[in-house]
């Protein structure tokens, strides 16, 4: 059981939480191996490699859904920053417009195949692509310039809240309205926790305990 | 011909197996060539992928400076350690810029176009190809960078701003720990295809999509861009293709050559780059072709032997076709030619069929045929002359049938007239003698070859014969012709009227003197040509034809008949005890002077055979011997109204 710490006030609150996030979680290898793989990769010979490590920070994403009661619903902004999607995994509200801005210093091609309209077009250097999402659903959206560039995009109907997470697993929802809500974290492609909240007006809500999360089996 | 067109069957039959061999030998040409240029295309394929790995590890070893240098390290550890969220301080980044620059231009032919150096967070700090840098950019997401930052060296391919690069990418290390990463990129353009398309020795492109990057051919048998790059859209929707799999050889610039495409390894595999290997093809497709292909080793890998018999078989095969063109045709042709020309020159009278070839003879006979119908329709007046009736000529030999008028008795007459005896005839005269004229006076007599013929109409006039001279001495073949005596001029005769002068017939040129009635130059049937030649000599030492024969005398229209020598007379006298042979042979030489006589008065002989003429002629002696009681008959030949005509003597013992 949780116990949860309310802040009193009628005003939209911050809400803080963490996620426990397996050590040997590794990221998964790309879908393509042959023709990607390189002639040559070597460990230096001088300090000894790091073992992969997820992103938690790009790759997870929690949010809160629920009836919003006031303010409006979130806008669906993301990035393409160091070479890939900003975060990859990305939750939108239904009927929103997906807006990628590109900052990374070369050209980008996203691409979904199961989003009408969202076919590859060059993003240039500081520009954005911008797709209207009709329906909700989960989507995978690539680059067709960069294989390694892989984003799930996941569209719900009563997006109240998106997270700001860490790369230790801290996350933190900033001036939540007082409410009952549905804390859901995504990891790529799978809903991998989630529980049911009650934020008081006026009272910083924060989880004790850290999510635990429902992480699929490795293929 | 049949040689002849045995050969050319056999040599058409040789061509054409030379052309199904050669069309074998192009087929398997063909197939071997594909064959071998197939695998050669391989053997590209894994040479250029050994060159882009060396060249990738020849990158990777150029750019240890750039992450061993103390400027380097120092510049991305302060920029590794800055608080998050902050920019890059330009106080770092400006100097970090030069020292790349510097750095890169040390390499020389091994520097990049595309240089990064970035933080522990893969985060630019400087860069050399990318101005101006976006704020905060990063380079921490791309697997190049992301393996370099935990340790790694490695290499990768990336398709940057409608641009492929080759990268190489080192961890920066500086006190035992990671502080940023070098990533090293050379543009994959012309210059790089010019390097390895004069490695390898063929045609190279690097595509992206179904677009040509850069390219290079060698100087022969190279492709232009656009002609290897024509196979890539719809090589690149192929699945297969898109798996990372290398193509099939496929035809490239009208078949011109063939190429191979392969994707690149690397991340920009996913972008569709690759390269294409292309090398001309050689299709045999005419002898023209093949030719080009022989080589002075190939020449010289010819034996002696070899060469003798492509030369020497050919010239014994033509000389073979032609020995049986000369046999088959060539002879052939020129006897009928030559026949022909002495036909036209006059020197013959008919062809001989029998001496030619088949095809030959047809000819022959047919001009023979053409030139009887002339003979019958065309020269002198009066109707045709229809073919020899013996009946007609010789008399019925039924024993209802009168005595022929032609044979000397008229008609009606209970008895024949008293033939007159036969006036002793002068020695025949030898070749080249002096000819002595029959019943000729001695006054009359020439004294020498040299003299004067003698007044012949004046010897007529003087006894009471017509005289014509001497007839030539044949080449004596049994008993010499017996002409007929003259009829006696003072036996009135109207049945027998002074025979008429032989008209003007058509002689042929030929004849030097022509006396009828005597087997002579004229080859007469059955006559040999030695015959013919023999009384060719002999008439040439006689006179004229006419020469002391008044004119008045072809008036009458009359042909007389040369007296017959009086030792020939009394060697006919009678049968003698081999009277039939002697029968059989008068009948034979009779038989040659009548046809011989047709021919000069331009008569057809078709029909005539020396059979039918013998019974004919030994049914009339039988009547006339049983009728007169002669011991025997003898007939002679003369020209009657320009027509031959044979006349009956009866010889009494």
């Amino acid at each position: 059981m949780l116990s949860l710490v309310f802040a009193s006030t009628a005003a939209a609150v911050p809400i803080t939480g963490s996620l426990r996030v397996p050590s040997n979680l590794a990221p998964e290898t790309p879908p393509r191996d042959a023709p990607t793989s390189p002639n040559w990769e070597r460990p230096n010979g001088v300090v000894d490699t790091r073992p992969p490590r997820i992103d938690v920070r790009r790759e997870m994403a929690v949010v809160l859904v629920g009836d919003l009661t006031a303010g409006e619903r979130p806008a669906s902004n993301f990035q393409l920053h160091g070479g890939a999607l900003q975060p990859s995994t990305m939750v939108a509200q239904q009927g929103t417009t997906l807006r990628i801005e590109n900052t990374d210093a070369c050209s980008h091609e996203l691409q979904s195949e199961a989003i009408e309209g969202f076919a590859p077009l060059t993003t240039a250097p500081g520009n954005a692509r911008t797709v209207p999402i009709p329906e909700t659903g989960s989507f995978e959206v690539t680059d067709r310039l960069y294989g390694h560039v892989q984003g799930h995009l996941h569209v719900v109907s009563n997006l109240v809240a998106r997270a700001t997470v860490g790369a230790d697993g801290r996350f933190r929802f900033a001036d939540v309205p007082p409410g009952t809500y549905t804390l859901k974290a995504f990891y790529r492609a799978h809903e991998v926790a989630s529980r049911e909240i009650t934020v008081e007006d006026g009272r910083e809500f924060a989880l004790e305990e850290p999510v635990a999360l429902s992480l699929p089996e490795a293929d | 011909m049949l040689l002849s067109r045995f050969w050319y069957a056999l040599l058409v039959a040789i061509a054409a197996i030379a052309a199904m061999f050669f069309l074998l030998i192009q087929a398997s040409f063909n197939r071997q060539y594909d064959k071998s240029l197939q695998d050669q295309l391989s053997r590209d394929r894994d040479e250029l992928g050994l060159i882009l790995r060396v060249d990738a590890r020849m990158q990777l070893d150029s750019i240890s400076g750039f992450a061993a240098h103390g400027d380097v390290r120092q510049k991305l550890r302060a920029a590794s350690g800055r608080n998050a969220g902050t920019e890059i301080n330009e106080e770092l980044r400006e100097p970090l810029t030069q020292t790349l620059t510097r750095l890169n231009a040390q390499l020389e032919a091994g520097a990049g176009e595309l240089v990064f150096a970035v933080d522990r967070a893969g985060t630019i700090v400087a860069a050399i190809g990318v101005d101006p840098i976006p704020e905060n950019s990063s380079l921490g997401a791309f697997p190049l960078v992301e393996r370099a930052l935990a340790g790694f060296v490695r290499d990768d391919v990336w398709v940057w701003n409608e641009k492929v690069y080759r990268m190489a990418a080192r961890p920066v290390i500086d006190g035992g720990q990671y502080v940023g990463a070098i990533v090293h990129g050379k543009e994959v353009n012309n210059a790089f295809a010019e390097r390895i398309s004069r490695a390898i020795g063929a045609t190279i492109a690097f595509y992206e999509g179904d677009r040509i990057l850069a390219s290079h051919m060698p100087t022969e048998g190279g492709f232009r861009a656009e002609e290897i790059g024509a196979p890539l859209a719809e090589l690149v929707a192929s699945e297969a293709f898109q798996a990372g799999d290398p193509s099939e050889p496929t035809d490239i610039a009208g078949a011109r050559g063939r190429a191979i495409f392969v994707p690149l390894q690397g991340s920009a595999a996913y972008s569709r780059v690759g390269y294409a290997v292309g090398r001309p093809r050689t299709v045999l497709t005419s002898v023209g072709d093949l030719i080009d292909q022989v080589t002075l080793d190939d020449l010289s890998s010819l034996s002696g032997l070899s060469t003798a018999m492509l030369i020497v078989l050919p010239i014994l095969g033509f000389l073979l076709a032609m020995l049986w063109v000369f046999i088959e045709r060539d002879r052939p042709l020129g006897k009928f030619t030559a026949a022909a020309l002495e036909l036209g020159e006059g020197k013959a009278e008919r062809l001989k069929p029998a001496g030619f070839s088949r095809r030959y003879r047809k000819i022959g006979e047919a001009i023979n045929q053409a030139l009887d119908r002339m003979a019958e329709t065309g020269g002198g007046a009066g109707a045709a002359r229809k073919p020899a009736d013996l009946d007609e000529i010789l008399g019925s030999t039924s024993g209802e049938s009168q005595a022929p008028s032609f044979f000397g008795f008229a008609e009606g007459e209970s008895a024949p007239p008293e033939i007159p005896s036969i006036p002793a005839a002068p020695a025949a005269p030898a070749l080249g003698g002096i000819p002595k004229t029959p019943g000729v006076p001695a006054e009359f007599a020439k004294t020498s070859p040299d003299a004067p013929q003698p007044d012949l109409a004046a010897v007529g006039a003087a006894t009471g014969k017509p005289v014509l001279p001497e007839p030539p001495p044949a080449v004596p073949k049994g008993p010499p012709p017996v002409a007929a005596p003259a009829p006696p001029a003072a036996a009135p005769n109207p049945a027998a009227a002074p025979l008429p002068p032989a008209p003007p017939a058509k002689k042929p040129a030929w004849a030097k003197g022509t006396l009828v009635g005597v087997g002579m130059d004229g080859p007469a049937a059955g006559a040999g040509p030695l015959q013919a030649s023999a009384a060719s000599s002999a008439l040439d030492s006689l006179p004229p034809l006419g020469a002391g024969l008044d004119d008045d005398d072809d008036d009458d229209g009359a042909t007389m008949v040369a007296n017959v020598p009086q030792e020939l007379l009394d060697a006919a006298g009678g049968p003698e005890p081999d009277a039939e042979q002697e029968v059989d042979r008068h009948f034979r030489e009779v038989f040659e002077q009548f046809v011989a006589t047709k021919k000069q008065c331009g008569e057809p002989t078709q029909g005539l055979t020396f059979e039918k003429f013998g019974q004919t002629l030994r049914k009339n002696r039988d009547q006339i011997i049983s009728k007169h009681g002669a011991k025997s008959v003898k007939f002679t030949v003369y020209v009657k109204e320009g027509k031959a005509a044979l006349k009956a003597t009866p010889v009494k013992a």
